[in-house]
């Protein structure tokens, strides 16, 4: 765990041993155990991937991270203020600061929203952030951001294709000048061939912005391309962590390396060409 | 002696609010027994069409032309009680969402001895023991007890090996696989590529794998045909076409995976010409100049 844990001066986000269970009845934890002990920090401009099997706990981790639902105990220290700790109101301004992109970009993007309608609505929510009168220039700075032409600002989400749904669903993330992105499989509905231009973006604009991601995933060859260090997660516990680096030359617990051994596209193929 | 499979000038155009849209322009395509075939393409790109019209299952306003030869048997223009005799025992289907080939309210049980009793006549305890014999055979422990489980009861994996199970269970000469893994984590994805390549080495049957990923069809197959808009417009030895791909397509969609590169920035993006547009099946520019088809 060590070296998931900060050095120094108060990071920009700091998870101390959070823990989520279901089934519990008034408000007692119940008996599943979805998020179990989790600790770990993040600088800006960092990007932790967090791998693992579905039901390991890694939406809900996610999830508890932004109060969508409620954690047990522990603390999610953003700048040094516990999150979990905030009233309601607080926590609503606060979520600006850290912003999620969901999984499929055909459930997150209202069908009958344009674009412009989708990037500007989170301005309705949080007050006083962009000026009416400067939206429509900052919508089109938010899509050459990702890589999309002006005239999408009109487009429905039917009219797009599904990377460049996602796009939009970036930009409308990075509409509050969040510090980070919480990015639960950001490509895993698309083809193969579509995830290149989406990562792209995303990996550029943390470059441009600095921006901390919690790139939330379950395909290695992908998070070795993108992730600064790896939290393996299996049944609500990270059961290693390191650098990317460490994880993929040396991986020490038997479930990373069982991940490993199961990529398809491990091995010769990397080295094809 | 006529090939397991032959298909030639094969067009599927559906009638849309948008127009007619060609969704397989002219494929031929011929394989035996024993081969594996991976069809590798983007959403759009005909692959799923092109496997579901080998079945017959292309439904109207879908229009099927050209020919599709099951053992020298013209399959196209077939009546649906002619197709019937083809189907489950001839040629095999696994689609990519396990829970649409299983009936909820129906135990696993009774719906795979369901395929004996009707399509083979064998009695109720004949058909059983052949149910829980093939649910050995695909990697279900303790079938006898689960063979009274209903779907819900299974994981994903679990359920995708129990589709193979009811694809296989009649024997067919011809497995089509759609996507079988894409809604699976990689630890279970490996697992089922490795039963769907013992079950063909066992029986010999041809496969025919659709998948938009490469790397799953690096490991499935031992020949590539690469569909974009609705032609084929590469094929070889699998090995051959990762090693000295041709078609500026091929190369593209090698550039942009991402087990090929070191670091994110040497990914390459399909270019904009090769990305098809969702709504009218067509390529987003109007015409595709850097595209040679050379078959």
């Amino acid at each position: 765990m060590s070296n998931l844990e900060s050095n120094g001066s108060a990071p920009l986000l700091e998870v101390q041993h959070l823990r989520k269970t279901f089934g519990g009845r008034g408000g007692k934890p119940g008996p599943i155990v979805a998020v179990d002990d989790i600790s770990f920090s993040l600088e800006p401009g960092e990007c932790l991937a967090v791998v693992g099997e579905s039901g390991s706990g890694k939406s809900t981790l996610a999830r508890t991270l932004l109060r969508l639902v409620d954690a047990d105990s522990g603390c999610v220290l953003y700048q040094g203020k516990d999150l979990l700790k905030v009233t309601h109101s607080e926590m609503q301004r606060q979520r600006r600061f850290l912003q999620m992109v969901f999984q499929d970009p055909y459930a997150s993007l209202h069908p009958r929203r344009n674009v412009a309608q989708l990037i500007s609505e989170p301005w309705e929510v949080h007050d006083g952030i962009v000026e009416k009168s400067s939206r429509k220039e900052r919508i089109e700075a938010l899509l050459a951001e990702v890589n999309l032409p002006k005239h999408f600002i009109s487009y429905y989400p039917n009219q797009m294709s599904g990377g460049q749904r996602q796009r939009v669903a970036i930009a409308r993330a990075l509409a509050l000048e969040p510090k980070i992105l919480i990015l639960d499989e950001p490509v895993s509905a698309l083809d193969v061939s579509v995830q290149a231009q989406v990562i792209k973006v995303l990996m550029s604009l943390q470059e441009r912005r600095g921006l901390a991601y919690i790139f939330i995933s379950h395909d290695l060859p992908l998070v070795r391309l993108v992730a600064h260090k790896v939290a393996v997660m299996n049944r609500g516990q990270f059961v290693e962590t390191g650098s990317t680096e460490e994880i993929f030359s040396n991986p020490r617990h038997e479930y990373t390396k069982s991940l490993l051994a199961s990529s398809p596209s491990a091995g010769e193929f990397e080295n094809a060409h | 002696m006529s090939k397991l499979l032959e298909i030639s000038g094969l067009r599927i155009s559906f009638e849309s609010g948008f127009g007619k849209v060609d969704a397989v322009r002219g494929v031929n395509l011929t394989m035996d027994m024993g081969d594996a075939v991976a069809v590798v393409g983007a959403s759009g790109s005909g692959k799923t069409v092109l496997g579901r019209s080998l079945l017959g299952l292309v439904d109207a306003p879908g229009v099927v032309r050209g020919s599709i030869k099951f053992g020298g048997e013209e399959i196209v223009g077939k009546s649906e009680k002619e197709l019937r005799d083809i189907r489950g025992l001839g040629i095999g289907m696994v689609f990519q969402d396990a829970l649409d080939g299983l009936n909820p309210v129906y135990t696993i049980g009774s719906q795979l001895s369901e395929i004996f009793t009707v399509r083979l006549g064998l009695s109720r305890s004949a058909a059983k023991s052949r149910a829980v014999s093939i649910m050995e055979q695909v990697g279900i422990r303790r079938a006898s007890e689960r063979y009274h489980d209903y779907p819900h009861q299974f994981s994903g994996g679990m359920r995708q090996r129990i589709c193979i199970a009811m694809a296989i269970g009649l024997k067919p000469k011809i497995l089509i696989a759609d996507e079988p893994t894409t809604a699976l984590d990689v630890t279970v994805q490996a697992g089922i590529l490795r039963l769907i390549k013992d079950l063909q080495a066992e029986t010999g049957m041809g496969l025919i794998f659709v998948t938009h990923d490469l790397a799953v069809a690096r490991t499935i197959s031992t020949r590539i045909v690469v569909m974009y808009a609705g032609q084929i417009v590469e094929e070889g030895p699998t090995e051959e076409v990762f090693r000295f791909p041709k078609h500026p397509y091929t190369k593209a969609l090698l550039a942009a995976h991402p087990a090929r590169v070191r670091s994110w920035r040497d990914l390459e993006p399909i270019p904009d010409a090769f990305v098809t547009d969702p709504s009218s099946g067509e390529t987003t520019g109007h015409s595709s100049p850097s595209i040679v088809i050379t078959n």
